[in-house]
């Protein structure tokens, strides 16, 4: 059989198993293993594709920016957080919305995941700006959306994944996030802003005080020192993003015993457990899609693509235009790490025959994947949003359109405006 | 008739001038010349196939049928091939070329056989030599407090803990936003490379210590290797054997040419013509390793060497 | 009976992922020490965090195997009456199971296949590393088996999805 049809059809396949309820790393499992009694292979690759597949040092950081995450909902930092964005631009129409944009980026420095950059802010800032007049609608879209930025502002988990799959620094990486994630960010707080106005939510009427400032700043210290160290020690060259991973959660941790004193040892060790849960649901599906990923390389698969667009012209809006339909379907089919170590391989190497800026590249494929977060049928943010206010997957998803509309409008700007991914790495690396 | 197609895998980019990709082009061709087309080889470069620990196993499992891997992985398998990794080994690459195409290597290919891999012969990555920001390297003292990135291999650890200096282990990914980042102040890295990564841009001083020597192994895989008539056999080791020949040649003349350009570059390039007291800062090595590699075979390797002189 | 091994199980589970959790953050926060502030570059912590490493993982897999936490689809099965949902269950956790056993089969080969290799730097067995996916599989392959029992026994639908 022809590779590309038999892609196809194991493609199909992986597709009919997920509908079924085959969790997705069982279902990458199996299509790999037809796939290995299709090309008559060796059944030991289930073993040494999935073992060396997770056996990345880099990947390592996953399980410590996850831990980052639930220890500072732990520890009770996320509110200070909202606290503090809110006296910042709360005196502003839709002041609290914005704010939860703010404090939903600042958490987002710190954490890795979007879905518990969802839960930590979400939790406190939805019922604060139910309290404060904002309708359920506006403040779910607010928190929801504001959990993409979870994963594009760095430390994030899908740039780990890509930059292990490409072998691309993952150090670089995640600046070119930082540039995508703070233009999204604004985006979302000018449709905020403008939400407001149209819906007439009503406005605090206080002015802003610089006091205040700096008392939310003083309160909120320990979790704006968290972004700080963890940035810091990987961009002061102190250590690699894994490093500064397990460095941060010792922060965190000692925060959470000495400071805010909501950790107990038990708790500490729930953190553990539930950190092994997420992180092992994450690695699990890395790992099962080494199988594909190998059969797509034994099969030529990405020389064959490669050959296929250049002969289509080479031009880079036609393929970033490609590489972002690509994304966007199958980011709102599912929300999977797979499609990075699997389709990572294929398009990088035309990306950079094009002369796409790796990083660039990396920060384009990253966008369009967390944006699906927020597509459903399949959106990881809308099932913890769902979590935490009760309304339906229906609701949700029309509720939180204005905001998945601004984020493909962030998605063309960054895809088309190199600069905005390229500027910090430039900034801090020459 | 259909063409019977041939996976080679090694795990660097397919560039002009790199070993790898020299090396496998031309065994493909040769392999393709010599069967009149009836096997076609497809490369599978940047590690497609898997790094190198995992593309030997890829032979041992048949799921490759052709590989260009460095010797240092080998040597995770094969404790023997660590003895061509000890440092200051061979003096130049003439010397090791007449040791690997004798009986010393000849020796070394056969003990393969325990992975079910055959060994066919031995092309080069050249010699390693160390780059870094601190200082120019001509002594074993000038390395002292240096952090360089080396490959996580014992012998290249011990290499430079016996000189003195600090050795980091780091995947190749993350080394040249260390250098950059200055969380490392250098590496150890063969010549053809510093140029095709840039590292010229960010690091100060090249200092051409010639450490190590860097065979890359030529395998095939024994389940492949079993349906090759005779013939076809004495072809196939016939164009490694060849390739092997080709690639040296080649990569004589770019060493020197890159040489040549990264002098433009500002790059301030030492050479270090007493090697003496590096040598006797290593032997303790050679003799911390001798057990693992095997005394004969390492007695033998130096036999070869001393007689080719 | 059943219902005792897994409650033990599952805290010993529990216990050593979060034991692992613990120690992967100390060895790496060692590791940085040495190399940053002793200014003496280990080359071990990396590769015991690596074996620790893959089997967090793994019994984490086997923990969301057994409270049903994997990413998954369940909008299918939700549609469906509690009877055809029961089958459906059924059929799901027996293809688990049957995977599982790839996992052991072709995991305890591919573990035997090189016992010798050792990781480059410390030259740990390799043999620790990879022994963790067929033990893994027979992990998941018992607790799917015992989902597949309970569902059986049990009249009423019961189900983690995500
Ligand atoms: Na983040
Ligand atoms: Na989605």
């Amino acid at each position: 059989m022809n590779p590309a049809t038999l892609s196809l059809l194991l493609f199909i396949l992986f597709i009919v198993l997920i509908i079924f309820g085959i969790p997705i790393g069982f279902s990458l499992g199996i299509i790999g293993i037809i796939g290995l009694i299709v090309m008559d292979q060796n059944f030991m690759m289930v073993a040494q594709t999935f073992l060396s597949g997770i056996n990345h040092f880099a990947y390592l950081a996953i399980p410590f920016f996850v831990l980052l995450g639930i220890v500072m909902e732990k520890a009770k930092i996320s509110g200070l957080l909202v606290d503090f964005a809110d006296e910042l631009v709360g005196y502003l129409a839709g002041g609290l919305a914005m704010g939860t944009t703010i404090a939903s980026a600042i958490f987002a420095a710190i954490s890795g995941s979007g879905p518990a950059t969802v839960a930590a802010i979400g939790t406190v800032a939805i019922p604060e700006m139910v309290k404060k007049g904002y309708s359920k609608r506006f403040a779910v879209s607010v928190a929801a959306s504001g959990g993409i930025l979870g994963p594009i502002i760095p430390p994030s988990i899908p740039f780990i994944i890509y930059g292990v799959v490409v072998e691309e620094s993952i150090t670089k990486l995640f600046l070119g996030g930082m540039g995508a994630g703070l233009v999204l960010a604004f985006l979302m707080m000018v449709l905020s802003f403008t939400k407001a106005k149209i819906e007439k939510v009503p406005v605090s009427g206080r002015g802003p005080s610089l006091k205040g400032i700096l008392r939310a700043t003083w309160r909120a210290k320990v979790g704006l020192i968290a972004p700080a160290v963890v940035l810091g020690l990987i961009y002061g060259g102190v250590c690699t993003p894994t490093e500064s991973g397990a460095i941060g959660s010792i922060y965190v941790i000692l925060v959470g015993f000495f400071v805010t004193r909501t950790l107990t040892l038990k708790g500490l060790l729930d953190c553990m457990e539930k950190t092994a849960r997420t992180s092992a649901m994450i690695m699990f599906v890395i790992g099962a899609a080494y199988l594909p990923a190998w059969l797509m390389a034994s099969w030529n698969i990405p020389e064959v693509g490669t050959k296929f667009i250049l002969e289509l012209g080479h031009s880079k809006f036609i393929f970033l235009i490609f590489v972002n339909i690509l994304f966007l379907i199958i980011g709102s089919l599912l929300d999977t790490p797979a499609a990075i170590v699997i389709l990572a391989p294929i398009l990088h190497p035309i990306a950079i025959k094009l002369g796409i800026d790796p990083t660039h590249f990396g920060t384009i494929v990253v966008v369009n994947f967390v944006i699906g977060y927020i597509t459903p049928p399949f959106a990881y943010n809308l099932f913890v949003a769902k979590g935490i206010t009760g309304m339906t997957m229906d609701e949700l998803s029309l509720a939180v359109l204005p905001f998945l509309f601004v984020s493909l409008l962030g998605l063309v700007l960054i895809t088309y405006i190199p600069e905005i991914s390229l500027f910090f790495p430039r900034l801090f690396m020459g | 008739a259909q063409k019977i197609e041939l996976k080679l895998g090694f795990v660097t980019a397919a560039t002009e001038n790199d070993p790898y990709y020299i090396t496998s082009k031309k065994i493909a061709e040769l392999v393709e010349t010599y069967t009149k087309e009836k096997y076609k080889v497809n490369l599978f470069p940047s590690g497609q196939l898997g790094n190198e620990n995992e593309m030997i196993k890829n032979l041992t499992m048949g799921t490759m049928d052709l590989g260009v891997i460095t010797n240092a992985p080998t040597g995770a398998f094969i404790k023997s091939f660590m003895a061509l990794d000890l440092p200051f080994i061979f003096p130049n690459e003439k010397v090791a070329h007449a040791v690997l195409d004798g009986k010393a290597g000849e020796m070394l290919l056969e003990k393969l056989k325990s992975l079910n891999i055959v060994g066919l012969g031995y092309s080069e990555g050249g010699f390693r030599h160390m780059i870094n920001n601190v200082r120019p390297i001509k002594a074993p003292e000038d390395t002292k407090g240096i952090k360089f990135r080396v490959m996580t291999t014992p012998i290249y650890i011990g290499l430079f803990q016996s000189l003195g200096s600090n050795a980091v282990p780091m995947p190749w990914g993350e080394v040249f936003t260390a250098v950059q980042q200055k969380v490392i102040d250098g590496l150890e890295i063969p010549i053809p490379v510093i140029y095709a990564n840039k590292y010229h841009e960010v690091a100060k001083y090249l200092s051409l210590t010639g450490h190590t020597y860097s065979p890359l192994i030529i395998m095939c895989s024994e389940q492949r290797w079993k349906k090759f008539s005779s013939e076809e056999k004495e072809m196939v080791k016939r164009a490694a054997r060849e390739a092997a020949v080709f690639e040296r040649s080649k990569l004589k003349d770019i060493i020197s040419d890159i040489l040549d350009k990264l002098k433009t570059t500002g790059m301030a390039i030492n050479d270090v013509p007493d090697k003496k007291p590096f040598q006797e800062a290593v032997k303790p090595l050679y003799k911390k390793f001798e057990d693992e590699i095997g005394k004969d075979v390492l007695d033998t390797i130096i036999k070869a060497r001393d007689t080719s002189k | 009976m059943m219902q005792l091994i897994e409650t033990y199980l599952n805290k010993i589970i529990v216990f050593l992922v979060s034991l692992q959790g613990m120690v992967l953050v100390i060895l790496i926060v060692v590791q940085v020490f040495f190399r940053y502030v002793v200014g003496r570059a280990l080359s071990w912590p990396e590769e015991v965090a690596g074996i620790f490493f893959v089997w967090f993982t793994l019994l984490g897999v086997v923990l969301l195997t057994q409270s049903g936490e994997h990413i998954e689809f369940s909008f299918l099965s939700r549609r469906f009456s509690p009877r055809v949902s029961k089958g459906f269950t059924i059929f799901i956790q027996t293809i688990i199971s049957l995977f599982s056993l790839t996992w052991v089969i072709y995991g305890y080969t591919y573990a035997v296949m090189f016992p010798f290799e050792k990781t480059p730097a410390v030259g740990i067995n390799m043999l620790w590393l990879n022994l963790s996916m067929p033990i893994g599989g027979l992990l998941i392959f018992f607790y799917s088996l015992l989902s597949i029992i309970k569902i059986m026994k049990s009249s009423e639908k019961k189900r983690g999805s995500l």
